[in-house]
């Protein structure tokens, strides 16, 4: 089991649209590798780790879902870099499609912060990540906050 | 008389499928996934800054998000 795990994320150049559309990235470091339990200091990924994507809000099975994919024209999230040393490979694409979900289930209601994680139902029934050829699956959930024009603002989704 | 009826029937009809109409026209509406910000729909485009913060782990209460494959061979 290859477990790729970072400490900071940061969101960049988010732009929402109409529709319940959005794009943006987000770019992760602070990580390190481990495969099946031990620490690898080859497999360190290069950062930092840039991931682009399109985000939808999705419903399924009635829950709200923010659905992120890779942006129309490319087939991937990011690639991640690891060095030549490295026994899993140099370069493996992240791809297919993260389902995020509110954690206390509550995407719908205007607050200042919402705590999400990968939604692991949506993923199992509709697909989710992949890192190279094997799936894949986020652990752990995030805080996050939106501002505009440096202002806080509640923010929420409107399923369909 | 019937006239006056046949005339009351009419509107009645007329107001009703206007309200169907209406509520479809709302349904419909509201059936179009929406960003809400600052209780407002976005219906146009608009920049914002998300801030993102990772919540501690498992019984460690490590900092981290964890990306999770099977191991591959080269």
């Amino acid at each position: 089991m290859i477990a790729i795990l970072c400490g900071t994320a940061a969101v960049e150049n988010v732009v929402l649209l109409a529709g319940g559309v959005a794009d943006g990235e987000v770019s992760f470091s602070n990580c390190t590798t481990s495969v099946d339990g031990a620490l690898s200091p080859p497999c360190k990924p290069f950062e930092p780790i840039v991931a682009k994507g399109q985000l939808l809000i999705s419903l399924h099975a009635g829950v709200a879902y923010t659905l992120v994919e890779p942006r129309t024209g490319s087939t991937r999230l990011t690639t991640l870099e690891f060095g030549e040393e490295c026994a899993i490979g140099e370069e493996i694409e992240l791809t297919g499609k993260l389902w995020l979900e509110d954690c206390l289930l509550e995407p719908e209601k205007e607050n200042t912060v919402h705590l999400v994680q990968e939604g692991k139902a949506a993923a199992a029934a509709l697909g989710g990540l992949f890192f190279g050829v094997h799936t894949a699956s986020l652990d752990g959930s995030a805080n996050i906050r939106l501002k505009e024009a440096g202002t806080s603002k509640t923010f929420s989704v409107l399923a369909a | 008389m019937r006239n006056g009826n046949y005339r009351l029937s009419l509107i009645g009809l007329c107001v009703t499928g206007a309200l169907v109409l209406t509520a479809f026209a709302a349904a419909s509406a509201q059936a179009k996934p929406e960003w809400m910000v600052g209780g407002t729909n976005v219906t146009s485009e608009l920049k914002v800054e998300l801030g993102v913060e990772i919540e501690p782990l498992g019984a460690a209460k490590e900092v981290h998000v964890v990306l999770l494959s099977e191991a591959l061979e080269r």
